[in-house]
């Protein structure tokens, strides 16, 4: 039979708020079957009412305790599943059936479960900080973003880092909110009293769940390899050196300064795509500053948003310029504008199309505005 | 431990420790003899009566001397003894001091 499934309402372990739920449920024709995380499956079956039990599992197990079972069997109870490896699930259809009879020892077993979740916090912080690590982005990364911001959302993983930190809010806010249930649900058995039910509880979880999720596929990603897929320059489409210069300018053969290939960071789910190469002309390692060899150098960014295209490429325009602007020049061949700054070091381009922006840094002896048709068509095949 | 350090034992528990002196016990054979016991008036809820078990362990009270399928058979230790003892005597003394003021 198929399984109906739904996101836990309740925090997973507000007791009397989950055992409600089930109860209600099972009222709608929907028997608890299984968890999976922030989700619990149900089976169809008759609508009925029935009485619900939460058994706090003495470690977290995916296991059904043989004894356990023979011992609510032996009162009426059935076994239906274990949730989230925390508790085991019985019901009964005696509404006044009573799992625990002396609220001392289920204040016990709470103040127990209490200590073993609380313990399990230090697990939940030992994700928090991996997860941080991972996408930390240093204190040169907060400059960087307080100056250049989209500089910095191509270069540093703030997406990932900025969901890593929501998501993982989120969750521990849940984590810490399941923790005082707890503490009042078993203040309250020792009062006998019955706790006020929580309206909000799960969606905590639900909400983290659903913004660590993409975090979750990016860093896959990472750990796969599939961040970085560089490609070979020859076919790529990209404009090159030999193209500008002419097919007997000499290149260098230091492989480090005339790449073969393109630099290409995907990007994955959450981060700009990037591509970058560079090329160098022939020069003496000895008695050559590197500033002053004939070069190109191409870096374009994909954006999720135009907006963040165009705030690139403003960034750019205030990069080495000294007293000479940028001139905008007649954005033809499909771009949104064209830029062209010449000093007496080098030229550089920045063209813009929707979410896409692309800088080039020449040094040669040609006009590089003479050159934008073939840059646009590279944009084009990006 | 003693009984002030471990505190008194809920009527419960008394009834779950006491099945145990006669003979070793499972945990239907407890609910029968505290249901038989006490002529009903001592409820032992499942949860009740597996949250107290697993207690008893963890205090080295009972220990585990058969597994049998769904059936686990306990025993009593020497600790779960003298902790039966001492509630005993508690509950004496406190049946005395009552009966020393009239009741």
């Amino acid at each position: 039979m198929g399984l109906n499934f739904r996101f836990t309402p309740v925090n997973g372990y507000d007791l009397p708020g989950l055992e409600r739920w089930l109860e209600a449920m099972a009222a709608r024709g929907l028997r608890f079957a299984l968890t999976m995380g922030p989700l619990t499956a149900f089976e169809r079956s008759r609508p009925e009412p029935l009485r619900f039990h939460l058994e706090p599992a003495r470690e977290k197990t995916a296991e059904e305790d043989p004894e356990l079972t023979a011992l609510y069997g032996s009162q009426g109870w059935e076994f239906l599943g274990i949730f989230r490896k925390n508790f085991f699930v019985f019901a009964t259809r005696d509404l006044t059936a009573r799992a625990h009879t002396d609220p001392e020892t289920l204040s016990y077993s709470l103040k127990r479960f209490f200590r073993q979740k609380l313990l399990g916090g230090l697990g939940l912080a030992l994700c928090n900080l991996l997860l941080l690590q991972f996408y930390r982005i240093g204190s040169w990364g907060w400059t960087q973003l307080k100056y250049l911001p989209a500089e910095a959302l191509a270069t540093r993983p703030l997406v990932p880092l900025a969901l890593s930190v929501l998501g993982l809010l989120l969750v521990d806010l849940s984590y810490f909110q399941g923790l005082f249930l707890l503490m009042r649900h078993r203040r309250a058995v020792r009062d006998g009293r019955s706790p006020a039910p929580s309206r909000w509880g799960g969606r905590l979880l639900i909400a983290g769940t659903l913004v660590l999720l993409p975090v979750l596929v990016q860093t896959l990603g990472y750990v796969a390899g599939r961040e970085f897929q560089p490609f070979d320059l020859e076919g790529s489409g990209f404009v090159t050196l030999t193209d500008i210069e002419g097919e007997d300018f000499p290149l260098t053969g230091d492989y480090m300064q005339n790449m073969d290939y393109v630099s290409h960071g995907t990007g994955l789910l959450l981060e700009p795509e990037n591509w970058y190469y560079h090329q160098y002309g022939a020069y003496h390692h000895a008695t050559v500053s590197l500033e002053t060899v004939p070069h190109l150098k191409i870096q374009a960014t994909r954006y999720a948003l135009p907006v963040l295209a165009a705030k690139r490429a403003e960034e750019w325009t205030s990069w080495n310029t000294g007293a000479r602007p940028y001139q905008e020049l007649e954005a033809g061949d499909g771009l949104d504008r064209a830029m062209i700054h010449r000093s007496e070091r080098f030229q550089q381009l920045i063209l813009l199309r929707g979410r896409t922006v692309l800088h080039v840094e020449y040094l040669g002896s040609r006009d590089l505005a003479d050159f934008i048709p073939d840059f646009a068509r590279m944009l084009d095949n990006l | 431990m003693g009984a002030k350090e471990r505190g008194a034992l809920t009527e419960p528990m008394f009834y779950v420790l006491m099945s145990f002196l006669r003979r070793d016990m499972c945990g239907t054979e407890i609910t029968e003899f505290v249901q038989d016991k006490t002529g009903g008036r001592v409820s032992l809820g499942p949860g009740t009566l597996y949250t107290i078990l697993g207690k008893f362990q963890d205090e080295k009270m009972i220990e585990e001397v058969e597994v049998s399928g769904r059936r686990r058979t306990y025993r009593i230790t020497g600790k779960g003894r003298a902790a039966l003892t001492d509630e005993v005597e508690r509950l004496r003394a406190c049946l005395t001091h009552a009966e020393e003021e009239g009741l």
